[in-house]
């Protein structure tokens, strides 16, 4: 399939693109920017390809100039190519100069699927051109000829696409451009050679002599007498492993040494592709037609085999396997996976000490739920619910920054209202009742102000109210950490207090 | 060489291993063998603690009357005196694992929805300032019962000093106690469980404490208010029981905030009282 205005269509939000003000891509090139792919209007505006962008502004004043990003036409094209992958499982993207981009597709054997050669030609025109993309198509025995007849014939045909079932007489009306031999082509036209029929009828020794053996080689392909192949795109690699038994697995004991198999062979590819599974699936298939999933994460990527067996053990363990008839395919996959390059490990063979930790989190938040286990990472943030960030046991946390500030031992997630008495309006409470005890305060310290996050406040809802903290201590010794909220007489007069903490 | 220069220049070699080891050696060694094997039974002070604390540590230098409790690897139990002194016994433990090993992950398992000991999560900047380094710090939240056990048990088996929340869970009983003791023992390290003020029951732990806050001295300088500033912190530690020995009563006080020392404070042991029953 010949994608010719591959540049400047695949572009998204489409570039504006009118007759009297032309949209091109340029390219630095030898003498400033040049030209590098058009629109139908640029070319009726007389622009050409490799055209300096200062005579192109004085054919098309208006003319909208953007600079071309060659590798991201060609990740586009691979995206484009992968996307042909409905029509085809064998397709490969051909990317060339501007006009000349493609995909490949080898569709021998796809025909039926789509009831006939005619309609799948149709469907994957039809299908490219309402992407907005200008494609046309040709089906042909070797890749050189179809590369040669999407690109000649198949525009002007009236379905956008041709289709030869034998190379031969199609080949001999092949203009020589067409036969992707580059420059080599302007040569042959010297000498009046104008189709590939011209060059089928000479000695080929001559030609090659003449005009190199990439000639001969291409034509060749074109005919159909030397083999070309096309190099499809891979599919990803798919991370599973699969363990299947011809008599099906009665017993929790016996499925979790098979997911324990599963998960050795998984891990032996994981090696081979150099990463590590943070998230695992483990599918049991039910000979009765039924299949469940479970998922386990682990906190650091890994591909130890022990170590996530043991993990999809809790797991097993935690929700239980509903056996049925029997479970006859055990498959393990790496639903998430990441880059995971060999550890260095010290003298003593073991591993970092960070590494325990990140196990051990594994391990209880298989079991007790992900989330389960969380470290402290400092926040970014001087409100104090938010100045510690519980996050995930995966990576080695930060050091701790010293504050200056005195925090109690135990903060609540969610301060809690609290009645109380202050002599003074700002001052600290003398009495509070929390949690219906009554408390005497014999020491006080503060206030500490601590004022909103105003950013973080919903529009229009005002900006919040400040807090002075005390640290108190009532007359048994017990101490806690208590705030008025709102500064009196400015903010409120009837200011709420909270308990923030303890000990 | 001769083989009578060789035995001349080899005799201090042999004659040094023959005057080290003598009968009164070995039986010095036998009566150490045996204080080890039967350390699991009754308290006996070993001769060198597995856990030793940092040299800076003045529990190291014998000052704190805790310590021969804290070198110990294995399950200490405490609970709050009352509902409200269930902070006070939070400090004690915060302070009791402070000292011991600064370089093993400390895992603190928190009784998710346990009413009792529900007094909010631990503050990395509060457990800074109290001596630990939030960086060690792990934090499980668990079901009070079977899950929160399970998980404090994995805990010490992966190497980690333990503080969990058991609260008034059925779950902790003497059998589940003594797999935590074992555990810890294991792999010397150390669990502190908290327990409920209510809850009763026995368990295998080494020592069990009980905890109450204490009003602690005014400080020097004026706090807020007219008020005195809040001079050190006091509570009181009652040993009610312990492995082979008699219960004990101690008053800790200890005063890290006067001069915002951010290193660990010891459990300062003021004026020893008597032992009360």
């Amino acid at each position: 399939m010949s994608l010719p205005r591959w540049p400047t269509e695949r572009l998204k939000p489409r570039p504006a693109d009118s007759e009297d003000a032309p949209f091109v891509l340029t390219l630095a090139g030898a003498g400033g920017e040049r030209l590098h792919a058009l629109t139908p209007n640029a070319e009726a505006a007389g622009l050409k390809p490799a055209m300096g962008v200062a005579d192109a502004r004085a054919l098309a004043p208006r003319l909208q100039a953007r600079a071309a990003d060659s590798d991201g036409d060609r990740a586009a094209l691979v995206r484009f190519a992968r996307w042909c992958g409905r029509f085809s499982p064998w397709t490969a993207p051909d990317a060339a100069a501007p006009g000349l981009d493609g995909v490949l597709l080898d569709i021998t054997g796809c025909a039926q699927v789509f009831g006939g050669e005619d309609r799948l030609m149709d469907q994957l025109v039809g299908e490219a051109r309402a992407l907005g993309l200008t494609a046309s198509a040709a089906a042909a025995p070797t890749i050189g000829l179809a590369w040669a007849l999407a690109r000649t014939k198949a525009p002007h045909a009236k379905r956008g696409w041709v289709s030869v079932a034998t190379a031969r007489p199609a080949l001999d009306s092949v203009p020589v451009e067409a036969l992707r031999i580059g420059d080599a082509a302007a040569k042959l036209r010297r000498f009046g050679l104008a189709t590939a029929g011209d060059l089928l009828g000479l000695p080929r020794a001559a030609l090659a002599k003449r005009f190199g053996l990439e000639l001969v080689r291409r034509l060749d392909q074109a005919a159909g007498s030397e083999r070309e192949t096309l190099t499809p795109l891979k599919p990803q690699t798919d991370l599973r492993a699969r363990v299947r038994f011809a008599e099906a697995l009665q017993t929790q004991d016996a499925i979790k040494a098979a997911a324990a198999r599963a998960i050795e062979k998984l891990c032996g590819a994981l090696k081979t592709e150099g990463l590590g599974a943070t998230r695992l699936r483990l599918t049991l298939y039910r000979v009765d037609g039924a299949a469940k999933d479970f998922l386990v994460g682990a906190a650091a990527p890994s591909r130890d085999a022990a170590h996530l067996s043991r993990l999809m053990a809790e797991r097993l363990e935690r929700s239980g396997i509903d056996i049925g008839f029997g479970i006859d395919l055990v498959e393990a996959g790496a639903a998430l996976a990441r880059r995971l390059d060999h550890a260095q490990t010290d003298l003593t063979g073991e591993a970092g000490a960070g590494s325990d930790a990140a196990r051990l989190a594994d391990r209880i938040n298989a079991r007790l739920g992900e989330r389960a286990a969380r470290r402290a990472r400092p926040g970014n943030s001087h409100i104090p619910e938010r100045a510690a960030a519980w996050t995930g046991a995966g990576a080695p946390p930060a050091p701790w920054p010293d504050r200056p500030e005195r925090r109690p031992l135990l903060i609540f997630d969610r301060p809690e209202p609290a009645e109380a008495v202050a002599e003074i309006p700002d001052g600290p409470p003398r009495r509070f009742t929390w949690r219906r005890v009554r408390h005497t305060v014999a020491h006080a310290e503060g206030p500490e102000r601590i004022a909103p996050e105003w950013w973080r406040a919903a529009p229009g809802s005002g900006a919040g109210k400040v807090r002075d903290y005390f640290r108190v201590e009532t007359g048994e010794g017990r101490r806690f950490w208590l705030y008025r909220e709102g500064l009196y007489g400015r903010e409120t007069d009837h200011p709420a207090w909270f308990v923030h903490g303890a000990g | 060489m001769s083989r009578a220069a060789f035995e001349r220049e080899s005799e201090p070699l042999r004659a040094a291993p023959a005057r080290r080891a003598g009968p009164a050696r070995l039986a010095a060694l036998k009566a150490k063998i045996a204080a080890l094997e039967a350390e699991g039974n009754t308290f006996v002070q070993p001769g060198r603690p597995r856990l030793e604390a940092p040299r800076s540590d003045p529990a190291a230098a014998g000052e704190d009357r805790l310590a021969q409790f804290r070198a110990k690897a294995g399950l200490h139990d405490l609970r709050p005196e009352t509902y409200l002194d269930a902070p006070a016994a939070y400090a004690f433990a915060v302070r009791w694992l402070a000292g011991l090993a600064p370089d093993r992950l400390l895992v603190w398992v928190r009784a998710a929805g346990e009413r009792r000991l529900d007094f909010g999560a631990p503050s990395p900047d509060g457990l800074k300032q109290a001596g630990v380094d939030p960086a060690r710090l792990m934090r499980i939240d668990a079901r009070p019962g079977a899950d929160a056990l399970w998980a404090m048990e994995e805990a010490l088996k992966a190497g980690a000093l333990v503080f969990g929340e058991a609260g008034a869970a059925k779950g902790y009983d003497l059998t589940a106690s003594r797999r935590l003791h074992a555990a810890a023992k294991a792999n010397g390290g150390q669990i502190l469980v908290a327990r409920a003020h209510d809850a009763d029951g026995t368990s295998a732990a080494l020592t069990r404490w009980r905890i109450a806050a204490a009003p602690g001295a005014p400080a020097p300088w004026r706090g807020a208010g007219g008020l005195s500033g809040l001079g050190s912190r006091k509570l009181i530690a009652v040993l009610e029981r312990r492995r082979g020995g008699a219960p004990d009563r101690f008053e800790l006080e200890w005063d890290d905030d006067a001069l915002r020392r951010l290193e660990p404070a010891a459990l300062a042991d003021r004026a020893p009282q008597a032992a009360t029953g």
